[in-house]
């Protein structure tokens, strides 16, 4: 989720300037309170999260920050008709969440009206509470429906699911997953350590001090206090099962070639986004290989390169993507010629991965306007974004280059990066055809000794 | 006379649903498959499918399907690699490596039979997606496509002896040609 800039609401309350911002939120991330089966279809429409900046009037620093979030337990939010303490109409729940998503307080309203306040309490507190009521529940059917029944508190604790995404990608076309970061408990019954509901100054975020004690944090696994981490391929270590990333093949059959074989091992280790992605791919945790051959019917001609083609298990599981390189570019071409076609080799080889694992609808939800056909990537221009498709990974190979020797000018670069994706101009094919030959002049890149 | 174009995804439905049937008459075949899946198996997959080659075959037909057959046989308690061939010449070109599927240990698989075929089924779609064509499609008939999924399962033109013999069936192994430049 990302903020919105443009569209931002300011709201003066006493030592504070609080900027309120609504974020993009295209992944659909929504919050439910005590989730059940079946309620998540009408939960979307009733959840809104807001980006708070707090900015102390009288030092004008940014003091801290916290994510807003709305769930009305009634009616469909209207996002623009709710902010921070002033809550319209909800009968529902707010509630404040540290900026490392850990759950600070929140508050209850019904009608607008502020009811309760919401503090956090851990989970076996929560889970005796549950016990009680259980237990309450079970001394209930002793009663029998004629005798006198046994009054059951109101459902004070709760539960609130916490979701989080993981990405991986490069800008504009990440490929992100929604999975469930873990639970924080919560009672929702008056004062329980903050501020009492309906006070003056309720319904506001209360930094860690109002609960009592710090809050909690949580690994990647969403294990309080854990020891797991992020990782090229996920969430590894602490409880997660994963010791480390296993390393995999990126196959290296250019054989004769021990400058093109150096640029092998480099392309998923140089920092750009195309290397996290061929990294993530083809050469951590998975049994995706991607190999890379010497392709001599592409000898005298102006290809580069191809993508060959996958073998593997019928359902993209396992199997190995084949590259292969012209041996004229393998011999005369500069590093920075052969990295970025190595880069634009692997690009089809990835897309054409996707489109095996994933549902058309899937692919399309991750890539957006983006279609491949088969591997080859097509950008089609939906509402003006041709540019901006083509440029996310057009960047991303030409700071590949960059990452490589950062000396080398960076238009040059760029000239490389869109050989074969985009039609060139006059000066970009002279940078192309300068670094792809060596034996002529003109070349500024590293020359293979 | 209408051709019918029919979709690759379509295809391999139709194969998929073959293979379930067809593997339902053999419960050891499943049974087996499940466990040398996480063994052999993988070796299997490495081994074919990171060392093939089209490059004989691009221009020829658009798809091929056969499959390689290892026969196993227990000596001295040991799964034992007594005959292996592919159905279709092709496979000989394409899998040049394909002997030395002989030297993997196949303990796993034969497990309590004193003999049994491994049939690997290979699915090889040659045709170029280079000629830009958006919806995947090939031209199939009904004959091509009974003809694609029984050279996946059986000898070529000898298709009566499945049920002779014990009949261990592999995961299918693709190959998608797709010559992007």
């Amino acid at each position: 989720m990302t903020p919105i800039w443009q569209d931002i609401f300011i709201n003066d309350q006493g030592d504070h300037i609080v900027y309120e911002l609504n974020l993009q939120n295209p992944d659909k991330i929504f919050e439910v309170i005590n989730p059940t089966n079946g309620d998540n279809e009408n939960a979307i429409n009733k959840s809104n999260i807001k980006l708070l900046i707090f900015k102390n009037k009288k030092t004008s620093i940014v003091d801290y920050g916290v994510y807003l979030s709305i769930v009305s337990e009634v009616n469909t939010l209207d996002p623009s008709k709710i902010h921070y303490k002033m809550m319209g109409n909800l009968d529902g729940k707010v509630m404040y969440f540290n900026l490392d998503g850990s759950f600070a307080n929140g508050w209850s309203y019904i009608s607008g009206k502020l009811i309760n306040g919401i503090t956090p309490i851990d989970e076996t507190t929560y889970l005796n509470i549950q016990l009680d009521k259980l237990s309450a529940t079970k001394n209930k059917g002793n009663f029998g429906r004629d005798k006198l029944q046994r009054a059951l508190s109101d459902d004070c604790s709760g539960k609130i699911t916490d979701y989080g995404v993981a990405c991986v990608g490069v800008d504009g076309y990440m490929t992100c997953t929604i999975y469930e970061k873990g639970t924080s408990y919560f009672n929702a019954c008056g004062s329980g350590g903050g501020s009492t509901g309906g006070g003056v100054g309720g319904g506001g975020y209360e930094p860690s001090s109002g609960g009592g004690g710090t809050a909690p944090v949580f690994d990647c696994a969403g294990v309080r206090d854990g020891k797991a981490i992020n990782s090229p391929c996920g969430c590894i270590g602490g409880n997660t099962g994963m010791t480390s990333c296993a390393q995999k093949d990126i196959i290296d059959s250019l054989v004769g070639y021990p400058c093109a074989q150096d640029l092998v091992k480099k392309i998923p280790n140089l920092k750009n986004s195309i290397a996290a992605l061929i990294k993530t791919t083809f050469a951590s945790g998975s049994d995706i290989d991607l190999k890379f051959t010497v392709d001599a019917a592409l000898k005298g001609t102006s290809t580069d390169g191809k993508f060959i083609g996958f073998a593997g298990a019928a359902n993209g599981s396992y199997g190995t993507y084949t590259i292969g390189i012209n041996p004229d570019v393998l011999n005369s071409a500069t590093k920075e010629f052969i990295l970025v076609t190595l880069y634009h080799e692997s690009l089809h080889a990835y897309f054409d991965h996707m489109k095996r694992i994933l549902t058309p609808t899937e692919f399309t939800n991750r890539f957006g306007n983006l279609s491949s056909n088969g591997g080859r990537t097509l950008f089609t221009e939906v509402n003006g974004h041709f540019e901006m498709g083509a440029n996310n990974f057009l960047l991303g190979m030409r700071d590949g280059i960059r990452a490589f020797n950062l000396s080398y000018d960076i238009d040059r670069a760029y000239a490389l990066a869109k050989g074969g994706v985009v039609i060139l101009s006059l000066n970009d094919k002279s940078v192309n055809d300068q670094e792809r030959d060596t034996t002529n002049p003109g070349y500024t890149g590293t020359k293979c000794p | 006379m209408i051709k019918k174009y029919i979709s690759i995804k379509s295809t391999f439905l139709t194969i998929l649903i073959f293979f379930i049937s067809v593997s339902g008459v053999k419960a050891q075949a499943l049974r087996n498959e499940k466990k040398e899946g996480n063994l052999v198996g993988k070796k299997i997959l490495k081994l074919l499918s990171g060392n093939s080659d089209i490059s004989p075959i691009i221009g020829l037909q658009d798809i091929y399907s056969f499959n390689f057959r290892i026969v196993l046989e227990k000596k001295s308690n040991q799964a034992v690699v007594v005959d292996i061939n592919a159905t279709d010449s092709v496979g000989y070109k394409v899998f040049p490596m394909y002997k030395d599927l002989m030297n993997l240990n196949y303990n796993e698989v034969l497990l309590d039979l004193k003999k049994a075929t491994l049939v690997i089924p290979i699915l090889i779609l040659n045709d170029s997606f280079d000629r830009k064509n958006p919806d995947e499609n090939l031209k199939l008939t009904k004959h091509s496509i009974s003809e694609l999924i029984l050279n996946l399962i059986y000898e070529k033109r000898s298709y009566q002896n499945l049920y002779d013999d014990d009949v261990i069936l592999f995961k299918p192994i693709i190959i998608s040609r797709m010559d992007i430049k």
